[in-house]
C-alpha cells in the first residue's frame, strides 16, 4: 500500500477507536520510510477532527474515549521513532494537567490531555483530586509553562483560585499560563480568579493553548 | 378560601395544573450542611460507626427550607457514593466538599456479576438516610413536597462501574454495559420503594451520564429509556409520579425523539438543564408534562448578581411558567458553598411574579 492509503487508513482507525488498526497503520507507515513527525501529524489531524464532531454533538463522549485509547496505542509506536529520529519531534510547550481538589471527574481533564498531547504539547497528567500545592511543585518538577485546571463541581472551582494565589504569594506566577475548563466554570469566573483563559472543551483547550502561545502572553516558565 | 400549601402548588404543577405562584424545587443536594454548619463527614458518615448521621441530615434540610421557603425538599442530604462503599468501593467526605467516588465498586465486568443488591434498610448508610427522610417528612410532609433523588440508568451505572470504564464497556464490552446498568437500575427500584415508603412523595431521576451531553442518541435509546420505564414502573406501584433529570440539550430539534422517548414512557415531568431553551421546550411538550428548570447555574446563578438573577428569573417564568404545569429549579443540583442571597434573588422574583 501507498503512503496516502496507509494515512487515511491510520485516521480513519483512530477516528473509529481501533486499537489494533491504528498502531499497525503508524508502523506501516514509519516502515515506508516516513518521518515519525508525519504519523503524529496524521494523529493530531484526526483527533482534531474528532474533537470538531464532539462539538457539533456529531459524536459523543464514548467516541471519544476509544479513540483516545487508539491513539495512545499509536502514539507508543511513534514514541519509540520519535527518540531516535535526529530532529525529533518540535514541542509546542509543556502543560501539566489535573482535576483539583476534592473532584475526581477526570473524563474532561482526559480528553483535554490526548488532544494537547496529539497538537504537539508535552503533557504531564497530574491526575484526579490534585492538592492545590501539587500544581505549583509539579509546574516546577516538570518545567511546565501552562497549567490546565479542571473542576466538574462548584464546591471544588474555588481550589482553582488558591493555586493561582499560591503561584502569586510564591511570585512564580508569570512563570506560567493558566487554564481552567469544566462544567461550572465560565469565562467570567476564570477573569475572576486570574487564569489567563477558559475553555469549555477539549478542541477548546487546544485552541485556547494555542493562542496563548502565540499571544506570548507570561508562560516563561522555571527560569 | 384556604391557602394552597407548598406541596399541593407543586403536586398541581406536576399535573400540569396552574396554581397560586410559581413552585419552586431548589434541588438542594448538600446546602443544608452549611445551613447547619455542620461539616461533610460529619453527617454522611457521621453517626456511630462511620453510618449516615440521620438526625443531623434531617435538620439540614428542615432549617434550609425554613430559612428559604422553597416549595420542595430532598428528604436528606445526598450522598452519591451511598451504594458505592456498601458494595466493596471507597468514598471520601472532604470536610467542606460533597462526598465523592475515589474508587467504584465495580473495577472489573466480573465483580458486577458476583455483586448482590443491598438491603438498604440494614446494609451500608442507606437506613440512616431512610431516617432522614422519615424525619423530614414527620416535620414537613403535610405541607411541603418532598423529592426522593436517585440516579439514572446510566449515571448509577457509571458510579458503581466508573464512568470512563462504562461508556469505553458500552463500544468495546456491550454485555459487560448492559450488566452494570441492569444492576444499577434493579438497585435504583429499590431506592425508589424504600424512599417513597421513608415518605418521599415523588421520584426525581437524577440523570447526568444519561443524555446526549454524554452517550449517543441510540445509547441513551439503548439504555436509559428501557431503565427509567423499570423506575417508573416501581414508582407507579405506590402512586408516584416521576420526574427525569438528563443532561444534554433536548431542546435541540436533533434531539427532540430522545425528549419524546422519555415523555413516552409517561414521567409527570421533565427538568431542562443548561443548554436547553425552556421556552421551546414548553410550546413543544408543555401540553403532555410538566416542565421544569430555570436560570443557568455557572452563566447566572452562581456569578449572580442579585438583579440579573431576578431579570433571568422573570423571563424564565415568562417563557415557561405563564399557564401552569411549570416548577422553577436552578439548572442543576446546588451544593455546599452556594451563595445563598443568589437563591433568595430567585425565589424572591418568583414569589413576585404575578400568576
Amino acid at each position: 500500500m501507498d503512503i496516502e492509503t496507509v494515512t487515511a487508513e491510520l485516521e480513519r482507525a483512530i477516528e473509529a477507536g481501533d486499537e489494533e488498526a491504528g498502531p499497525a497503520a503508524a508502523r506501516a507507515l514509519l516502515d515506508l520510510g516516513v518521518e515519525p513527525t508525519y504519523v503524529t501529524s496524521a494523529l493530531s489531524r484526526a483527533m482534531a477532527r474528532l474533537g470538531r464532531q464532539f462539538q457539533r454533538l456529531d459524536v459523543f463522549v464514548p467516541d471519544l474515549l476509544v479513540a483516545t485509547d487508539a491513539f495512545d496505542a499509536a502514539m507508543q509506536v511513534v514514541e519509540a521513532a520519535l527518540l531516535k529520529s535526529e530532529s525529533g519531534r518540535k514541542l509546542k510547550g509543556t502543560v501539566i494537567v489535573g482535576v483539583v481538589e476534592g473532584d475526581i471527574h477526570t473524563l474532561g481533564k482526559n480528553l483535554v490531555a490526548v488532544m494537547l498531547k496529539a497538537d504537539g504539547f508535552q503533557v504531564h497528567d497530574l491526575g484526579r483530586d490534585v492538592k492545590v500545592a501539587r500544581f505549583a511543585e509539579a509546574a516546577q518538577e516538570f518545567q511546565a509553562d501552562t497549567i490546565a485546571m479542571s473542576s466538574l463541581m462548584t464546591t471544588t472551582m474555588g481550589r482553582m483560585k488558591d493555586v493561582i494565589d499560591l503561584l502569586v504569594t510564591q511570585d512564580r506566577r508569570q512563570r506560567y499560563r493558566v487554564m481552567v475548563g469544566g462544567a461550572p466554570i465560565t469565562q467570567q469566573f476564570a477573569d475572576e480568579i486570574g487564569a489567563d483563559g477558559y475553555a469549555e472543551d477539549a478542541p477548546d483547550a487546544v485552541a485556547l493553548a494555542n493562542r496563548l502561545l502565540a499571544s506570548g502572553r507570561a508562560g516563561g516558565g522555571e527560569t | 378560601m384556604p391557602s394552597v400549601t407548598p406541596r399541593q402548588r407543586i403536586e398541581a404543577a406536576l399535573r400540569g395544573e396552574k396554581t397560586d405562584a410559581v413552585p419552586i424545587f431548589l434541588r438542594d443536594l448538600t446546602l443544608g450542611l452549611d445551613v447547619c454548619d455542620f461539616t461533610t463527614p460529619e453527617v454522611c458518615a457521621g453517626g456511630p460507626g462511620g453510618i449516615y448521621h440521620a438526625q443531623k441530615s434531617a435538620r439540614c434540610v428542615i432549617e434550609t427550607q425554613r430559612l428559604l421557603g422553597h416549595d420542595c425538599v430532598v428528604g436528606s442530604i445526598h450522598d452519591l457514593g451511598l451504594d458505592v462503599d456498601t458494595l466493596g468501593g471507597r468514598v471520601e467526605f472532604p470536610e467542606r466538599g460533597i462526598p465523592y467516588v475515589a474508587e467504584p465498586a465495580f473495577s472489573t465486568p466480573e465483580d458486577i456479576a458476583r455483586a448482590r443488591l443491598p438491603d438498604l434498610h440494614t446494609e451500608g448508610r442507606m437506613p440512616g438516610v431512610l431516617r432522614s427522610y422519615q424525619l423530614v417528612a414527620e416535620a414537613l410532609g403535610d405541607r411541603v413536597a418532598i423529592a426522593a433523588n436517585v440516579e439514572g440508568p446510566v449515571t448509577k451505572a457509571g458510579l458503581l462501574r466508573g464512568l470512563d470504564s462504562l461508556l469505553t464497556d458500552m463500544v468495546r464490552d456491550p454485555a459487560a454495559a448492559r450488566a452494570a446498568i441492569d444492576f444499577a437500575v434493579a438497585l435504583a427500584c429499590e431506592h425508589v420503594r424504600a424512599l417513597l415508603d421513608a415518605g418521599a412523595h415523588f421520584i426525581f431521576v437524577a440523570a447526568a451520564s444519561d443524555g446526549p451531553g454524554v452517550i449517543r442518541p441510540e445509547q441513551y435509546l439503548e439504555y436509559t429509556i428501557p431503565g427509567l420505564a423499570k423506575i417508573l414502573a416501581a414508582a407507579s406501584e405506590r402512586g408516584a409520579p416521576v420526574v427525569f433529570h438528563p443532561h444534554g440539550p433536548f431542546t435541540d430539534e436533533r434531539f427532540w425523539p430522545l425528549a419524546e422517548a422519555a415523555i413516552e414512557t409517561g414521567i409527570a415531568g421533565f427538568q431542562f438543564g443548561e443548554r436547553n431553551d425552556l421556552a421551546i421546550a414548553k410550546q413543544r411538550w408543555g401540553k403532555r408534562i410538566c416542565i421544569l428548570g430555570g436560570p443557568d447555574i455557572p452563566e447566572v446563578l452562581l456569578p449572580g448578581p442579585a438583579e440579573r438573577i431576578r431579570e433571568v428569573t422573570n423571563e424564565v417564568v415568562r417563557g415557561a411558567g405563564g399557564d401552569g404545569g411549570y416548577v422553577l429549579m436552578p439548572s442543576c443540583s446546588i451544593h455546599r458553598e452556594f451563595p445563598l442571597d443568589h437563591l433568595r434573588a430567585m425565589i424572591a422574583a418568583a414569589r413576585e411574579y404575578p400568576v
